[in-house]
């Protein structure tokens, strides 16, 4: 069987990694309250190691120059959402669930490459009141608190 | 028995239970496919409105919430990848590779009609086995639950596509999230970085949203999935037709039917893991297992019909004992308290008929939703025909007012996102994302048994092992974990061999 050496060790360290961390964190726990997640902190540890072991008797492929666009792709992709997430959920606590939500649509429509801006506004303003009507109306959800705005 | 199916009839025939069903069925329908709206929040929400109404009609709306949305989570999971509802993880695993295939349309069907045979088998359960059955749950003591859990954590064998060590990898971690906030015996908090948000753990609605949405919304952007036409013939073919192939399976439906009625028994455990074990069993059952996870129509209906089977199942010992299985039975005791009804024994004589009723208009709710969810699933398909640019920043506002409606907190949009960093994390590194939300949904369970069961032995471990190995359902459900085990590493050496050759 062939694996992709490079990102399965790196995988292996992350998850090493992690369960160091947890297990230092829970010495600061009473036994009776840690002794699960250390289990399985030594649990994954000896699994990463087992992996470990596999990855370096199996043969390497190396990933394509298609494989690693992709995976470039992936993680432009992953900042716009995260950073688009982020600025939204800041919108939301100053400008409340309307006005964010119509920008955030909006904005990231467009940064995603669509540019018929009417179509945009309209589907903006038509997802925003549709799920206002059903989470804040419908279902009776509080809508977010906001320093500006009522809703 | 005669006597009580015609006191259920008898209530059927009255038009504001019927009227009453259908509205609870359209409303479970919409609230289930929405992530971010379980069917726990839905039966909770709707209570109020039952205040004015005949007690046989309020109940009869609240069932058919319950049920409608347990199903219509499978809705959002095969068109965009999103559960709506816990229940439905099993389902993406071949719903949405079947969508993606063009064959959306089919895996609706396939899904709807497993559903309401699942639903329908289990109602006739609760009409007939009901008491011995709650009797029989009786006799599980903490021991029992936690090998009962463990019992499901085997399943992540099966479940791990690839290699298994990263599949257990991410079990072990979905556990580990379990594990933040307050510790379940010493009350001890763990791992909350100080956030009171935390204090209660990571709500599962909001994990599910985050590793299910984030993902897919970056594969969307990065181009990898989005914009799938309809196959022509799939498209020209009409839901109905698809029934005789969900009839064709009757080993598959009577195994996940039975699976999911004992799974809903056992208070506790849940819909989501009756869909995973009865997947896992149709998997190890089916003569073509190396189609499960690319689009496998067994796979989605021993899911949904495992996971609407559990509904019936929670409501045996809920009715005849008053334990409610899981949180939307609570409600739903809450429910049937505030009409004045005390469940056990009573219910079964002196309130017979409303009891029958009830039953009898679950039976016609598992019926009903699916028209109902058929014609909602046909609109809700043509979603995936909807540009990526357009529909990705949808899918986004959808997960970020869904995780914020959980508890009305903007901190959980924030652990939403950082759960879709795990995702996407996972995704990168080709690691299976089901045994984490395997590990999510049972970790409380086996944390809080194991606890319990070595709080009772005063902290002496040989003497809980030796409960294990004495008490005789312990003894079942340890040969259980083994057969699940063998077969699955049987199972993932086969898959290993093929993929070599």
């Amino acid at each position: 069987m062939e694996v992709n050496r490079k990102r399965d060790i790196i995988f292996c360290t992350l998850v090493l990694l992690t369960a160091l961390l947890i297990g230092i964190v829970s010495l600061n726990y009473s036994l009776a309250s840690s002794y699960f997640p250390l289990m399985l902190a030594g649990f994954m540890a000896v699994m990463a190691m087992v992996l470990l072991a596999r990855t370096m008797k199996q043969n390497n492929t190396e990933l394509t120059s298609d494989e690693k666009a992709k995976t470039n792709s992936h993680l432009i992709g992953f900042a716009k959402v995260f950073g688009l997430i982020i600025i939204y959920v800041m919108a939301l606590s100053y400008f409340g669930y309307i006005i964010s939500t119509i920008l955030f649509l909006v904005s990231a429509m467009l940064i995603l490459g669509e540019s018929r801006l009417i179509w945009v506004s309209a589907i903006s303003v038509c997802m925003t009141l549709i799920l206002a009507y059903l989470f804040f109306e419908f279902l009776g959800v509080a809508p977010p608190e906001s320093m500006f705005s009522i809703l | 028995m005669l006597d009580s199916l015609l006191l259920g009839i008898d209530v059927l025939l009255n038009p504001t239970a019927l009227l009453a069903i259908l509205a609870g069925v359209v409303g479970g329908v919409v609230i289930g496919s929405l992530p971010g709206l379980t069917s726990t929040m839905g039966v909770a929400l709707l209570i109020p409105l039952t205040f004015s109404m005949p007690t046989e009609a309020g109940l009869a709306m609240l069932g058919g919430v319950y049920l409608a949305s347990t199903y219509s989570g499978s809705i959002s999971a095969i068109i965009l990848n999103i559960p709506g509802t816990p229940a439905a993880v099993a389902t993406l695993l071949d719903g949405y590779p079947m969508s993606q295939r063009g064959e959306s349309t089919r895996a609706l069907a396939l899904a709807t009609f497993g559903s309401s045979i699942g639903g329908i088998f289990s109602v006739v359960a609760l009409f007939f086995i009901a008491p011995p059955l709650a009797e029989f749950s009786l006799r599980f003591g903490s021991p029992e639950y936690f090998l009962l859990a463990v019992f499901g954590i085997t399943v992540i064998a099966s479940l791990s596509a690839g290699s298994m060590e990263k599949g257990l990898m991410a079990g072990a971690f979905g556990l580990l999230l379990s594990t933040i906030g307050a510790h379940p015996i010493t009350g001890e908090l763990r791992y909350t970085l100080g956030s009171p948000t935390l204090y209660d753990g990571i709500p599962m609605v909001v994990s599910l949203i985050g590793l299910y949405s984030i993902p897919e919304v970056i594969s969307m952007i990065s181009g990898k999935s989005g914009t799938v036409i309809e196959n022509e013939t799939v498209r020209k073919r009409s839901a109905f037709s698809y029934l005789p192939e969900v009839l064709s399976q009757r080993l598959n439906i009577i195994r996940s039917s039975i699976i999911g009625v004992i799974v809903g028994i056992i208070p506790g455990v849940g819909c989501s893991v009756g869909g995973f074990i009865s997947y896992d069993a149709a998997k190890k059952a089916s003569k073509t297992p190396e189609e499960f996870g690319k689009g496998s129509a067994e796979g989605v209906i021993a899911s949904e019909t495992a996971n609407n089977a559990v509904t019936g199942g929670t409501l045996i010992p809920l009715l005849t004992l008053g334990i409610p299985g899981n949180p939307v039975t609570a409600v739903l005791l809450g429910g049937l308290m505030i009409h004045g009804l005390r469940p056990g024994a009573e219910l079964f004589t002196i309130n017979a008929d409303i009891t029958y009723g009830f039953i009898m208009s679950l039976f016609v709710a598992n019926i009903l939703f699916v028209p109902v969810g058929l014609i909602f699933a046909r609109y809700c398909a043509k979603v995936i025909m909807v540009p990526r640019q357009i529909l990705a920043p949808c899918i986004m506002a959808l997960a970020v007012i869904g995780s914020y409606s959980i508890r009305g907190s903007l901190e959980d949009v924030l652990i939403m996102l950082f759960i879709g960093m795990i995702g996407f994390i996972l995704q990168i590194f080709a690691v299976p994302r089901a045994p984490l939300v395997l590990g999510l949904v049972l970790g409380t369970l086996a944390e809080g048994e194991l606890a319990r069961s070595l709080a009772l032995v005063h902290g002496d471990v040989p003497a809980f092992l030796y409960q294990l190995v004495s008490r005789p359902i312990c003894i079942v459900l340890l040969l259980l974990c083994a057969y699940a085990l063998f077969q699955g590493i049987k199972q993932h050496r086969q898959n290993s061999k093929l993929l070599d050759s």
